[in-house]
């Protein structure tokens, strides 16, 4: 083992990672290499008091105090990871287990619900034909207030139209409309406006043909979300904001 | 409304809680060492807790449940934050820091070693991992995981996703980053005099040259 080498296995050897053959040859260099035998003695002290010091820091930090609650809470609004029954249960299953953080807040748009659907990534209970038409139908038909799809070009914005589901949020009954963007999943929710409304605290908003709109990032998803009418709607993906903020804006044409 | 509900779920759920929520604690100081970022700390945390309970059935019982959090921890922020991460990392690097070729030497950390200079007692652990957030990163994750969180390397590599030797020289390179930046900093809070760097052997081939050529 030459110094070079020996530098590299300085490491390896004070993380406990080399063969005992690659051990011996390392021992044999430092022992004959007065250099090599100083710099790795200063290297694991050096090691010892920075590991020592990361740690009293790691050992410091907290976590915010209702993180615990809410993992616990979000667990416990997730059905056990075994198979599904039947999609008329899953179904109304989502419905029945949904709700704990908007009917509990009240205050805001809280996100976490839109977002929380987002990542089910549930399978359609009605699939598009190529147009909004069954969609729609299928909304009216379950839903008691009107749900405004977006219509925009296909072609021009690569936004494909899957289908629709039933969702439940702020214990209410609403829209899930499942949209593909070459692959990346837009899900867009409409839902009656809660008695309080607050936009969700850390978006900012966005103005765009004439709706102000509410965009910001929750648990690393993008989401646009605004009020129209009595409903509130909002888009989940991981696509840009400009993409979703585009998307919003065309509900109207 | 529940009936449908399997019975099983609550003992699933506490199943899952009992393994899995005394990790919390590690799992939230990574995160924060990684997107340098309460927010998405919490976020990356609460999504880690969510995927691995869907996934709970596909865990080993009785294998390591923390490197398997981890391991859906890691690759959650690989997924969605790094990219991130990343641009903010670029845009507040000055450019001279990308290209950190210049490692401290053996006697430059013997400097710090030196009982007078007294190194580690005059430096806040908050100062340490102020330095720690300065390296990119790629290289970052693997010290947190190696230094703080003490895996080994080859869990290191089964969380990362990479081969052994990648997280061998990525471990090197970002302890040597670190180093550097604790090196400057104990320059610049005057805690060693700049002039023991003379006397140290060269940093980098270039500096050995220009060293020479000033000589001859
Ligand atoms: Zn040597």
């Amino acid at each position: 083992m030459d110094c070079r080498e020996a530098e590299r296995f300085s490491d390896l050897s004070l993380d406990g990672e080399t063969e005992p053959s690659e051990q011996a040859a390392f021992d044999a260099h430092v022992t004959a290499c007065g250099r090599c035998s100083g710099r790795f003695h200063a290297q694991s002290w050096y090691q010892n008091n920075l590991r020592q010091k990361l740690q009293e820091s790691s050992d410091r930090l907290e976590p915010p105090s209702n993180l615990k609650v809410r993992i616990t809470a979000q667990i416990s609004e997730e059905r056990s990871p075994l198979p599904w029954a039947t999609p008329a249960l899953v179904a109304a299953g989502l419905a029945a287990v949904a709700g704990f953080t908007w009917s509990q807040a009240g205050a805001t748009l809280d996100p976490e619900e839109p977002v929380a659907r987002h990542t089910h990534n549930l399978p359609p209970e009605v699939r598009s034909r190529g147009d909004v038409m069954e969609v729609s139908r299928f909304l009216s038909a379950h839903l008691e207030y009107p749900v405004e799809l977006p219509r925009f070009d296909e072609e021009r914005s690569n936004v494909r139209l899957v289908g629709a589901r039933l969702a439940s949020i702020a214990n209410r009954d609403a829209a899930y409309v499942m949209y593909d963007q070459r692959g990346a999943r837009i899900s867009l929710f409409a839902y009656p406006k809660p008695r309080r409304f607050a936009p969700p605290p850390g978006f900012g908003e966005r103005e765009a043909h004439g709706r102000t709109l509410q965009v910001g990032t929750h648990r690393g998803y993008n989401v646009v979300t605004w009020l129209s009418g009595n409903t509130v709607y909002a888009l989940v993906s991981e696509v840009d904001h400009d993409r979703l903020v585009e998307l919003a804006a065309s509900q109207d044409r | 409304m529940f009936g449908f509900r399997r019975r099983d779920d609550a003992t699933q759920r506490s199943e899952f809680e009992a393994l899995t929520l005394e990790h919390m604690d590690a799992l939230y100081g990574a995160a924060l060492r990684l997107t340098r970022s309460p927010k998405d700390a919490e976020d990356l945390v609460q999504d880690t807790y969510l995927k691995a309970f869907r996934f709970f059935e596909s865990f080993e019982k009785g294998t390591n449940i923390k490197a398997w959090l981890f391991k859906i921890q890691t690759n959650t922020f690989i997924n969605r934050y790094r990219r991130k991460v990343k641009e903010r990392e670029v845009a507040e690097t000055p450019a001279e820091d990308i290209v950190l070729d210049r490692f401290v030497s053996a006697d430059q950390v013997r400097a710090l070693q030196d009982p007078e200079t007294d190194f580690f007692s005059k430096l806040l652990s908050d100062e340490v991992v102020e330095a720690l957030d300065q390296v990119p990163v790629d290289f970052r994750m693997v010290v947190v995981l190696a230094d703080i969180q003490g895996f080994s390397y080859k869990e290191i590599a089964e969380i990362v996703g990479c081969p052994v030797g990648t997280v061998m020289s990525r471990l090197f390179r970002g302890r040597r980053i670190l180093q550097k930046h604790l090196y400057d900093y104990a320059i610049r809070e005057g805690i060693i005099s700049p002039d023991t760097t003379q006397e140290g052997e060269p940093v980098d081939l270039d500096a050995f040259r220009n060293r020479k050529k000033a000589a001859g």
